[in-house]
C-alpha cells in the first residue's frame, strides 16, 4: 500500500487532511466511505482523484470542499480548519476561497453568462475586477456570448462559463467534479486545457475528481482511492499508463 | 390506473393535503352556513311552538302593508277581545299586547343598541304561560316585570333588582319579580320581559290597545273548529289562525327575514370556494408538469390517453371527496364561530342543538367534488398530451411558454362579457334577485377574464414591483423577480387567487367611504340650518313621544321639527313604499331639500291632503304634479292625496312620498317621531348640552350636533365594514395558502439550482430572502390586480347611485394600508418555503449520481 506524501513541500499545502473518516448509517447498515485518509495538496498543482465507484473519491472531494462534514479527522483549507465549522462560515468560505465546476447543472438559468461568471462576487457584494474579468473571459473564449443565457449555450460553453466563474474570485482551490462527464471529446479537451491553463498561467490549485483516465492524464498528480483509502499517489502518467494502473488496483 | 393514482396521492401526502385544504375551507364555509341557518330556524320554530302553549286559536290584526321585518304590528279593532270571549267554543281567552322598549343595564347604558330588540309582552294567565321561573315568579302587580335569564345573566340582574325601562314616555323603574327561561333556550335572540297588560299598554302610550287574542277551546272542540267559529264571529276584521298555524307563520316570517343573512353568507362561501378552485388548478397544473416524465413512461408502456386522463381525474375526485368530508366536519366548528362573529357585531341569534340536514351533507359533497373536478380538468387534459418520447429525454424544468395571441383575445372577450353582465344587472331594469344574480355573475366572469389575462401582465408588473426590491436586496431580489417571471402562468394564477379577495375588499372599502361621504354631503348641504338632530339611541326606533315638546322648552332652541316614518301601498306606485311625515310649519326652517316640480314653497304650505314625491320615483311610475294618489295606510285606511310637488331625494333621507305629520297622526295611527330636527341660537355644542340636560328622563333620546351625527353614521358603516372584512378574510387566507403552496412546489422544482447557489456561496439568509422576495412580488401582483379590479367595480356599481347623491370617494389611506398588508402577507406566506429552501441539502442537490 503506497500512502506516502508525494513531492517535498516547498510551500505549506493549501489543502491538507489528517486521518479523515466518513461513515454513513449505523450498525449493520453502516457504510465507511472514507477510512482514514491523510493527504496534502501543495499549491499550484493539478491533482486528479480517481477510483472505481464506491471508492470514496466523491466523498473525499465533498469533504475537502466543505460541502460535507467528516465523521472524524481534520480538513484544513488555506490554514482554516473545516471540521466543525458552522454553516455560515462554511458558506462564506465557499464563496470567497473556493471555486466549483460540477458535471452538470452548473449555471443559473435566468442569469446571463456574464452574470453567472460574477455570481460569487454578486453574492459577496463585491465589485468586479474588470481587468481580471476580461482576462478570464478571454481565456475561456466567451467574449461574444456574455449576454446569452445558459439555455442558449452548448454544453461545452456552459462548462467554460463555469470555469470562469470558479476562477473569478481568485480562490485558494478549484474543485472540479467530473467536469468532462457530459461533454463530447473536443469540448472535453477544451475544458481540460482551460483547467491546465488555470494552473500553469494563473497559479491556481485544481483538484479534480474523475473516472476518465484521459481526463486524469491532464493532471500533474494522480491519487487513487479504493474502499475508502488511498492506494496510489504519484505523478500522473499518460492515459494508457493510468488505465493500467487502475486495472492493477481494481 | 386508479390504484396508481391512489398510491401516488399517498406518496405525496403533504402536497395532497395542501391541495385539498383549500376545498376544505370552502366547503366548511358552505356547510357551516347551512348548519348555522338551519339551527337558527329550528330554534325559532321550537321557540314559537313553546310560546303557543295552551293556545288553540290566535287572532291578530290584518297586515295590509307588508313591511320589512314584519312591518308595524297593528292593534286589533276595538271589541275584538270581547267578541272572541263570547264565542261558545271558547273556554278561556286572553288579550295580549306587546311593545318594543329600551332597557338599561347597571351602568345605565342602554342594552341592545342596533342589535336584537327588547320587547315587553303582557303577562299570561297560568294556562297560557310557557315560561319557567328560574327565580321568583310572574309579574302580577303594576310596577313588576320579569326578565329572561340570558339577558339577566349577561347584565347581572337577579330577582328583586330594579330595572329601568323606557317606552314611549319617560324612563320608569320596575322591580324584577322573576327571572324566566323558555324551555332549554339559552338565548332567545331578543330581550324579553313580561308585565301586566295595562302596564304594557301604558309603556306604549296606547291604553286599551290589543295586538293579539289567544283562545283555548272548550273540551270537545278542535282547534280547527274553534278557528271557524271565531272567524265566523269576527267576519273579515282580523286574521284567525290555529295555534299551530300561528307558530308556523311566526317561524317562517323570521326565516324569511333571515333569508338575506343566509344568502349573504353563501356569497362569501362562494368566494372562498372560487379562490380554492384557483388554488387546486394551480397545484394540479404544477404537479402534472412535474410528473410529465411519469406520464410519458406510462404512455410508452402502452397506456392510452384516456387511461392517463382517468388516473388524474380519479386523483381529483379522491381529493375532492376527502376534502368535502373534512369540510363538512369543519363546518360543524364554523357554524358556532359564525354565530359568535355575528354576536360580536351585535346580532344575537338563538341556537339550541345543531341541525345537520341531509341537504347540508349533499350540498357540501357536491360543492367540494365539483369544484375540485372542474379545477382539475384542464391540468388533467394537459397530462394526456405528454408524448411518450419525453420519457427518454432528460427532464429539464418546463420551458417558459410565451403567451399566445389567442389567450389575449379570449381573455379580453371574457372581460367584456363580464362587464356586459355587470352593467346589465345594474341598468337592465330587471327585478331584485334577477338583477343581483346578473350582477354577481358579471363580477365573477370579469374576475376570470382578468385571471386569464394575468400571465401577460406578470412580466411588466413583476418588473415594476421587483426593481425596487432588487435595489434593496441585490442578487436575491433579482433572482426572485426572475423566478416570478419565469413561469408567468403559475405566478398569475397564484396572484389571481389573492386578487379575488382583495378586489372585493377594495370594492367594499371604496363603497363604504362613498356611503359615508354621501351622507356627510347631504347633511352639510340640506341640513345646514339644523343645530341638533335628535334620534333614538339605537338609531332606528321612534323617539319617545314627549321629547319634541320637551325640546321646545330648552334655552336657546327656536325651532323643533319632527319627522316621521311609515310605509304604505300606493296604487300604481308599488307596495310598502317608504313614507316620510313632516311638519310643514317648521320643516323648511331647518331642512332644505331640492325641489323639482311644483311651487317653491310647496313644502312649507303642504296641506294634510297633499303629498310630495321623490322625483325619480314619480317619473318611474308616471305621476305628475296635480295627479291624485290613492294610498292605503297600515291601518287599512284608503286615502286620496293630491301630488303637489316633487323633490330630489338625496341619500334616501326622505321616503318616496312625503305627507304631513298631522295626516299621519289622524289617518295612519302613526304618532311616533322618527327623528327630530332642532334649530336655535348660539353654539351647537352648548345647545346639545342643554338639550341633554332637559332630556334626562328620556335616556334613549340622543341629541347630537351635526358633527356627532355624521360620526355616528360613519361608525355604523364601519361596523358593517368590519363584518364584511371578517367574512372575506377566509378567502384571503385560502389565497395565501395558495402562495405557500406554489412556492413550496417551486422550491422543490429548483432543488438543484438552490444547491448550486448554496455551493457557490449563497448564505441561508440570502436564500430565504430570495424566496421571501418572490412571495412578496406574487402577493403584490395580486394586490395591484385586485386594486384595479376593485376600483373598476366600485366605479361601475356607483353609477346608478350617483343620481341619489352617492359620492364616489377613494379612501387612499385604506388602499395603501391594504397594499402594505398584502406585502406583509407575502412575507408571512414565504416563511415555510423559505426555510425549506435554505435547508436544501447542498450535497444531495449538486451530486449527479
Amino acid at each position: 500500500m503506497l500512502g506516502a506524501m508525494s513531492s517535498p513541500a516547498a510551500a505549506p499545502p493549501i489543502v491538507a487532511t489528517a486521518e479523515l473518516h466518513r461513515n454513513y448509517g449505523e450498525g449493520e447498515a453502516a457504510v465507511h466511505a472514507l477510512r482514514g485518509v491523510t493527504i496534502a495538496f501543495p499549491p499550484g498543482e493539478f491533482t486528479a482523484i480517481m477510483g472505481p465507484s464506491g471508492s470514496g473519491k466523491s466523498t473525499l472531494m465533498h469533504l475537502l470542499a466543505g460541502l460535507d462534514q467528516p465523521t472524524s479527522g481534520s480538513v484544513v483549507v488555506d490554514s482554516q480548519e473545516l471540521a466543525n465549522l458552522d454553516d455560515k462560515r462554511l458558506t462564506s468560505l465557499r464563496r470567497d476561497k473556493l471555486g466549483f465546476v460540477f458535471q452538470a447543472y452548473n449555471l443559473i438559468p435566468v442569469l446571463t453568462a456574464r452574470e453567472n461568471i460574477t455570481l460569487p462576487l454578486m453574492l459577496a457584494g463585491e465589485k468586479v475586477d474588470q481587468a481580471w474579468f476580461e482576462t478570464l473571459v478571454d481565456a475561456v473564449d466567451l467574449g461574444d456570448r456574455l449576454t446569452h443565457r445558459p439555455g442558449e449555450l452548448s454544453g461545452g460553453q456552459q462548462q467554460r462559463v463555469a470555469i470562469a466563474r470558479a476562477l473569478i474570485s481568485r480562490p485558494a482551490v478549484v474543485f472540479a467534479d467530473e467536469p468532462t462527464g457530459n461533454l463530447d471529446s473536443s469540448s472535453a479537451a477544451e475544458v481540460l486545457g482551460l483547467l491546465r491553463r488555470a494552473v500553469d498561467e494563473f497559479g491556481q490549485t485544481v483538484i479534480m475528481v474523475t473516472h476518465d483516465a484521459g481526463a486524469a492524464a491532464a493532471a500533474d498528480r494522480v491519487v487513487l482511492l479504493r474502499d475508502g483509502l488511498v492506494v496510489h499517489d504519484g505523478v500522473a502518467a499518460d492515459a494508457e499508463g493510468l488505465l493500467d494502473l487502475m486495472k492493477q488496483v481494481a | 390506473m386508479v390504484r396508481m393514482a391512489l398510491r401516488g396521492l399517498l406518496a405525496r401526502k403533504l402536497r395532497t393535503a395542501l391541495t385539498g385544504f383549500a376545498v376544505v375551507i370552502g366547503v366548511a364555509f358552505v356547510a357551516g352556513t347551512f348548519i348555522f341557518t338551519d339551527t337558527i330556524n329550528a330554534s325559532f320554530t321550537d321557540l314559537f311552538e313553546r310560546v303557543s302553549k295552551g293556545v288553540d286559536v290566535n287572532v291578530t290584526a290584518k297586515q295590509v302593508v307588508e313591511g320589512d321585518f314584519g312591518g308595524r304590528t297593528q292593534p286589533l279593532p276595538d271589541g275584538t277581545f270581547e267578541t272572541v270571549r263570547s264565542v261558545p267554543g271558547v273556554e278561556a281567552a286572553e288579550a295580549r299586547f306587546e311593545t318594543e322598549v329600551t332597557i338599561f343595564d347597571k351602568d345605565n347604558e342602554p342594552i341592545g343598541g342596533g342589535g336584537p330588540p327588547s320587547i315587553v309582552f303582557s303577562s299570561n294567565a297560568e294556562r297560557f304561560d310557557p315560561l319557567d321561573y328560574v327565580q321568583g315568579g310572574p309579574a302580577e302587580e303594576p310596577g313588576q316585570v320579569t326578565l329572561d335569564k340570558a339577558t339577566a345573566d349577561r347584565n347581572e340582574f337577579v330577582a328583586g333588582d330594579t330595572l329601568r325601562i323606557a317606552g314611549r314616555g319617560p324612563v320608569r323603574e320596575y322591580e324584577i319579580s322573576g327571572i324566566t327561561q323558555l324551555g332549554e333556550q339559552k338565548s332567545l335572540g331578543i330581550v324579553s320581559m313580561n308585565m301586566p297588560l295595562a302596564e304594557v299598554q301604558e309603556l306604549a302610550r296606547k291604553p286599551g290597545a290589543v295586538t293579539e287574542v289567544a283562545a283555548a277551546a272548550a273540551g270537545g272542540t278542535s282547534p280547527e273548529q274553534l278557528k271557524a267559529q271565531i272567524a265566523g264571529a269576527l267576519g273579515d276584521t282580523a286574521d284567525v289562525r290555529t295555534g299551530q298555524e300561528q307558530a308556523d307563520k311566526s317561524a317562517s316570517d323570521i326565516t324569511d327575514s333571515l333569508g338575506f343573512l343566509k344568502i349573504g353568507l353563501l356569497v362569501f362561501a362562494g368566494v372562498a370556494v372560487l379562490v380554492g378552485g384557483f388554488l387546486i388548478f394551480n397545484t394540479f397544473a404544477v404537479t402534472v408538469a412535474q410528473r410529465s416524465r411519469e406520464f410519458a413512461l406510462l404512455r410508452t408502456l402502452g397506456a392510452s390517453r384516456r387511461q392517463v386522463l382517468n388516473s388524474v381525474i380519479a386523483e381529483t375526485l379522491v381529493i375532492g371527496f376527502l376534502a368535502s368530508v373534512l369540510g363538512i366536519l369543519a363546518g360543524l366548528v364554523l357554524a358556532p364561530a359564525l354565530r359568535a362573529l355575528l354576536a360580536s357585531f351585535g346580532i344575537e341569534l338563538p341556537s339550541t342543538g345543531t341541525v345537520i340536514a341531509p341537504r347540508t351533507i349533499i350540498v357540501g359533497l357536491l360543492v367540494g367534488m365539483i369544484a375540485t373536478l372542474v379545477s382539475g380538468l384542464v391540468p388533467a387534459r394537459r397530462a394526456t398530451q405528454v408524448e411518450p418520447v419525453e420519457a427518454m429525454r432528460d427532464a429539464a424544468t418546463p420551458s417558459v411558454r410565451g403567451v399566445s395571441r389567442k389567450r389575449l383575445l379570449t381573455s379580453t372577450l371574457v372581460i367584456v362579457l363580464g362587464l356586459a353582465a355587470l352593467l346589465g344587472g345594474l341598468f337592465g331594469g330587471a327585478g331584485g334577485s334577477a338583477a343581483a344574480s346578473l350582477l354577481g355573475l358579471g363580477v365573477v366572469v370579469m374576475m376570470f377574464g382578468v385571471a386569464l389575462l394575468a400571465p401577460v401582465l406578470v412580466r411588466p408588473l413583476a418588473r415594476l414591483i421587483g426593481t425596487p426590491l432588487e435595489r434593496i436586496q441585490g442578487l436575491p431580489g433579482r433572482l426572485a423577480r426572475e423566478n416570478a417571471e419565469r413561469q408567468p402562468q403559475r405566478t398569475a394564477i397564484t396572484a389571481s387567487a389573492l386578487m379575488i379577495g382583495l378586489a372585493l375588499v377594495v370594492f367594499t372599502a371604496i363603497f363604504a367611504a362613498g356611503l359615508s361621504g354621501s351622507i356627510d354631503k347631504v347633511i352639510d348641504e340640506q341640513f345646514s340650518r339644523t343645530a341638533l338632530i335628535v334620534t333614538h339611541d339605537d338609531g332606528f326606533s321612534p323617539v319617545p313621544s314627549d321629547v319634541a315638546e320637551r325640546l321646545g322648552t330648552v334655552d336657546g332652541v327656536d325651532v323643533v321639527s319632527p319627522l316621521r316614518f311609515d310605509q304604505a301601498n300606493v296604487k300604481g306606485g308599488g307596495d310598502s313604499v317608504p313614507v316620510s311625515g313632516v311638519d310643514p310649519a317648521t320643516i323648511t326652517q331647518l331642512f332644505a331639500p331640492e325641489l323639482e316640480q311644483g311651487d317653491p314653497d310647496v313644502l312649507a304650505s303642504l296641506a294634510d291632503d297633499q303629498v310630495l314625491a321623490d322625483d325619480g320615483w314619480a317619473e318611474d311610475h308616471g305621476f305628475t304634479v296635480g295627479d291624485r294618489l290613492e294610498v292605503t295606510t297600515p291601518t287599512g285606511a284608503e286615502l286620496t292625496y293630491e301630488l303637489a310637488g316633487t323633490y330630489d331625494n338625496q341619500a334616501g333621507v326622505l321616503g318616496s312620498i312625503v305627507v304631513t305629520n298631522d295626516s299621519m297622526s289622524e289617518d295612519w295611527n302613526q304618532p311616533d317621531d322618527a327623528f327630530i330636527l332642532v334649530g336655535g341660537r348660539g353654539d351647537p355644542e352648548t345647545l346639545e348640552q342643554a338639550a341633554k340636560a332637559s332630556l334626562q328622563e328620556f335616556p334613549v333620546a340622543k341629541a347630537q350636533t351635526l358633527g356627532q351625527f355624521k360620526d355616528a353614521q360613519a361608525d355604523q358603516v364601519n361596523q358593517l365594514l368590519g363584518l364584511v372584512y371578517a367574512l372575506l378574510s377566509l378567502s384571503v387566507i385560502v389565497a395565501l395558502l395558495g402562495i405557500v403552496n406554489t412556492l413550496a412546489l417551486a422550491v422543490h422544482e429548483r432543488t438543484r439550482e438552490l444547491g448550486l447557489l448554496r455551493a457557490v456561496g449563497m448564505s441561508k439568509r440570502q436564500v430565504r430572502r430570495m424566496v421571501r422576495a418572490e412571495s412578496v412580488i406574487t402577493a403584490l401582483i395580486g394586490a395591484v390586480l385586485g386594486l384595479v379590479l376593485g376600483v373598476v367595480f366600485a366605479v361601475v356599481v356607483s353609477r346608478p347611485l350617483a343620481d341619489e347623491g352617492f359620492v364616489l370617494t377613494f379612501p387612499i389611506v385604506t388602499l395603501v394600508v391594504l397594499t402594505v398588508l398584502a406585502a406583509l402577507a407575502g412575507v408571512l406566506a414565504a416563511i415555510p418555503p423559505a426555510r425549506r429552501a435554505s435547508k436544501v441539502d447542498v450535497l444531495r442537490a449538486v451530486t449527479t449520481e
